[in-house]
């Protein structure tokens, strides 16, 4: 019998334990909630528990819900919809929608067993790398209380590093789940473009949007996208190509594996010690028996300003059903539609929402379209390329840093949004591509966690998960100090 | 893009794109995006630089699986499920102020 408190249990441990007897489901639950109750108010990771979930743990308990993740607790971020349980996105607009279905990963989840535990704080539409553009104020970073959490899945990457949840889901449109998790020292997984269906999560940037864990071990990521991987009849853009194997690969070592570290983005403006943290990686790759040669992606500079036209253009598109007609909040009722749907729009939205809507509008609008949107589309395909042309030379993964620095202290870039949206300098460019990566702890730097990212090819999580475990397993990953 | 010249965002420009997106914005805050999405475009115009005349544009990196299925009818929300979150109902329809100016 393990001696490890249930909190600091992974997914796969909890729920072999509860199969086992050693603990019930709701004695599972209540363990986080107690652990909740007693730092998430100076993290605030959560933005409402779910009052249900004692109620299907205890199904659990009766052997009516059964499933691989049996009894499990999962956080979830708030902008995947939850069937009657609050969610805003952390935006004033969507204050007290509830929406009337699970998104698919989640009933997915709950159908594997899970226990919903609550949901996560955010950037507010996930727009943000930092979890402060908040309409609840910031997460806080279990590391050092005094940094960001990263973004834009900060509450629920800040649950699981501190044990409020062993594991949660979160979104990735630019690196939201990769660069929370690099920061908290857990690992995060955006998969590939069409893996995990997006029915139910709220549309920032429909090309970009992934659903992806968030874990303290690889194997748990592994665990989680198994049951949520797959194609979705309610979602168009999710595919039919096989998915699964992953918990299986994680054990498979990485023995043969072709590495490409992209060692030309380890030197001007990246912080020593996340360089050094990859360069740690890719030598645990080799001593597990990867070879790791050194490869270019010549067009890598490009991602922001590609991500930042793409990803807003697609975003002004997506929030214009933010209206004040058929949920949320309304303000200006007494005047006409188009007054209403001004007033409604000025004072739901945040700055930075209002700052992407309106650069995406810019970007959208007569006379700039070409100029602005088409080339950052065309730029795109240059990105892509990048990959596809070390992919086609017979790299099986590809190695760089999650972020150029470790977290950054609270209030230090929220009013430069342009240096906030360059610590997304090496996961935006992933998304554009339609790629699967990973980030998985890769060490410290100054006490902060730092993360290695591994990419693969389309559909190859497999690989993901192969070369991850070997890092997880020569650099593993610490849990941070519980408050004095 | 090398012949579209520089836009200046002021916030008469703001106020244009903010009618675009059905968005009030107060005078302050027009000055301070103004201000925020000069500097923004000013540095992603860098992407001028960029030889793009012969790279075709690319949308979806990944191409979605051809998504046609049966023409069946399914269920869908109820009248009542799909005006429940409505911030104003009356008899089974969503309500919105007069929709032309008096």
């Amino acid at each position: 019998m393990s001696a490890l408190p249930i909190h600091r249990r992974g997914a796969g441990a909890i729920a072999r334990a509860i199969a086992g007897g050693e603990f019930s489901a709701v004695e599972a639950l209540r363990a986080f909630l107690a652990r909740i109750d007693a730092l998430d108010g100076g993290l605030r990771c959560y933005l409402r528990l779910n009052p249900a979930a004692e109620d299907e743990a205890a199904a659990v308990d009766r052997g009516l819900r059964r499933g691989p993740l049996a009894g499990v607790p999962i956080a979830i971020k708030d902008n995947l919809c939850t069937a009657g349980l609050e969610t805003s996105c952390a935006s004033k607009v969507l204050a007290g929608f509830r929406p009337r279905r699970d998104a698919t990963a989640v009933a997915r989840l709950r159908g594997a067993g899970a226990v919903v535990l609550g949901k996560t704080n955010l950037d507010e539409f996930a727009m943000g790398s930092s979890t402060e553009n908040s309409a609840h104020g910031p997460t806080r970073n279990p590391w050092d209380r005094t940094r960001v959490p990263g973004g834009s899945s900060g509450g629920s990457a800040a649950a699981v590093a501190a044990g409020l949840a062993p594991v949660a889901l979160g979104s990735d449109t630019g690196g939201s789940v990769r660069q929370p998790a690099a920061f908290c020292g857990i690992t995060g997984l955006k998969p590939t473009y069409g893996r995990v269906s997006r029915s139910g999560l709220v549309a920032f940037g429909s090309s970009l949007d992934q659903v992806g864990p968030l874990a303290r071990s690889v194997e748990d990521a592994a665990r989680i996208l198994e049951v949520v991987a797959g194609t979705d009849p309610a979602d168009a853009t999710s595919s039919d190509v096989p998915a699964g194997g992953y918990v299986e690969a994680c054990a498979r070592g990485a023995a043969g594996l072709r590495i490409g570290l992209a060692a030309s983005l380890l030197g001007d403006g990246v912080d020593p010690g996340c360089a050094a943290g990859v360069r740690a990686a890719a030598r645990a790759l080799a001593k597990a028996g990867a070879s790791v040669e050194e490869v270019e992606l010549p067009h890598a500079a490009w991602a922001i300003p590609v991500y930042y036209l793409v990803a807003t253009s697609e975003a002004s598109s997506n929030l214009a059903r933010y209206d004040g007609v058929r949920f949320g909040a309304r303000a200006g009722d007494g005047d006409d539609l188009r007054t209403m749907f001004r007033a409604t729009r000025g004072a739901g939205f945040g700055a930075e929402v209002k700052r992407r809507i309106l650069l995406g509008t810019f970007a959208l609008s007569a006379g700039y379209h070409d100029a602005y949107y088409g080339r950052a589309m065309r730029a795109r395909t240059l990105l892509r390329r990048d990959f596809e042309s070390a992919f086609a030379a017979g790299i099986d993964a590809i190695l760089l840093p999650t972020t150029p620095t470790p977290a950054f202290p609270l209030g230090e870039k929220v009013d430069d949004p342009l240096a906030m949206y360059l610590s997304d300098v090496f996961t935006a460019t992933i998304n554009l591509a339609g790629l699967p990566a990973i980030s998985v702890p890769a060490g410290a730097s100054q006490g902060l966690p730092v993360g290695a990212q591994l990419v693969a090819r389309a559909f190859d999580e497999g690989t993901l998960f192969r070369a991850a475990a070997a890092i997880e397993a020569a650099l593993p990953p610490a849990f941070p100090p519980d408050p004095a | 893009m090398s012949d579209t010249p520089a836009p200046s965002i002021d916030a008469r420009e703001v106020r244009r794109i903010a009618d675009l997106a059905q968005l009030d914005v107060s005078d302050d805050d027009a000055r301070a995006l103004g201000a925020d999405l000069a500097r923004i475009v000013g540095y992603v115009r860098r992407l001028e630089s960029l030889d793009l005349s012969l790279t075709p544009p690319t949308s979806h990196a990944v191409t979605p699986a051809p998504a046609v299925r049966e023409d069946e009818p399914r269920e869908g929300l109820s009248a009542d499920a799909a005006l429940e979150g409505a911030p104003r109902v009356e008899a089974g329809h969503f309500v919105v102020p007069r929709v032309l100016p008096t």
